[in-house]
């Protein structure tokens, strides 16, 4: 799923409370590839907010944002289930990322981008 | 939660409340937490609600029963009664005339209040809310005996139809004279 914005879009296009991701494979001969995304709406990013602003500043900073990322994305190598022929394989962080965009109403959207890998053999 | 059942009530409403963040329940939530004393948890249910009253009022709509009773119950009369006002005229379900009703009580115009509060009970639903509401605002008219009755009915409709109001509730029967 791609989703083209423009700089001047004023509404989430999938609306103000919803959470929504994407996980992309790529198929290799002796690994998996999971690009997983998981794009975060106005509302839901709000209800967050203490999970990423961990020292409760009000603002977030880099280091809160990378270890957010990192501690989402390890949540996600869990509990996203890939198996070949039945048997399920483990996913482990490869790289993650969390950044934050302006929204409406100076709110603001999340964007979780998570390497994910795992190995055949 | 009815039954009592705190930890469990609080995981699944946290639950809730990430999966459907719904107005209503984000009050409900938040009054829940407020009632076991977790005020700054309460205050962020109660900010994400603030939040989506704003979102709608930008895309042209406005919450209306859920606002008003929040904002009479939280300690903005005047915003419960300029929702409430804008409310009954868009949608006068029985709902809105029970809100406005208590938007007026906490604005001080109890006799109005009963008027709309009697509105709002011509259908017979046994609604704990309206009868907790009926009970106060006829306390407040000095109605006692009206106002232990509405109390008792409430209790008995629902003796948990709010966490956050219960306590209220079974003060203002003690202070009759009922027993709660």
């Amino acid at each position: 799923m791609v989703v083209g914005l423009s700089p001047a879009a004023s509404a989430h296009p999938l609306g103000n409370a919803t959470v929504n991701g994407y996980d992309g494979l790529h198929l290799y001969t002796d690994h998996i590839t999971d690009l997983a995304v998981e794009d975060v709406s106005e509302i839901p990013t709000l209800q967050r907010k203490n999970q990423v602003d961990t020292d409760g500043t009000g603002s977030v900073s880099d280091a809160e944002r990378s270890a957010y990322a990192a501690k989402q994305c390890s949540s996600l190598a869990a509990t996203n289930k890939i198996g070949v022929n039945g048997a399920r394989l483990t996913l482990t962080v490869a790289g993650s990322d969390y950044t934050e965009r302006p929204g409406v109403i100076a709110l603001v959207v999340g964007r979780l981008v998570c390497d994910l890998v795992a190995r055949l053999i | 939660m009815a039954l009592g059942v705190t930890d469990a009530a609080v995981r699944d409403y946290a639950t809730v409340v990430s999966e459907v963040p719904q107005p209503q329940y984000l009050v409900e939530f938040g009054e829940m937490l407020a009632s076991l004393s977790r005020d700054q948890e309460a205050q962020a249910q109660y900010a994400v609600f603030g939040t989506e009253v704003a979102l709608f009022q930008a895309k042209g709509v406005t919450l209306d029963i859920d606002s008003t009773l929040f904002y009479a119950d939280h300690g903005d009369p005047a915003k419960a009664l300029a929702f409430g006002e804008a409310g009954l005229k868009i949608r006068p379900l029985i709902e809105m005339e029970d809100a406005y009703a208590w938007a007026l009580h906490v604005n001080g115009r109890d006799g109005e209040a009963l008027a709309h509060e009697r509105q709002a009970m011509q259908l017979g639903t046994r609604n704990a809310l309206f009868f907790f509401h009926a009970g106060m605002i006829e306390r407040a008219l000095g109605q006692n005996a009206a106002a232990t009755a509405s109390l008792k009915q409430a209790l008995a409709s629902n003796p948990h139809f709010s966490p956050y109001q219960e306590p209220v509730l079974r003060q203002a029967l003690t202070e009759l004279g009922g027993t709660p």
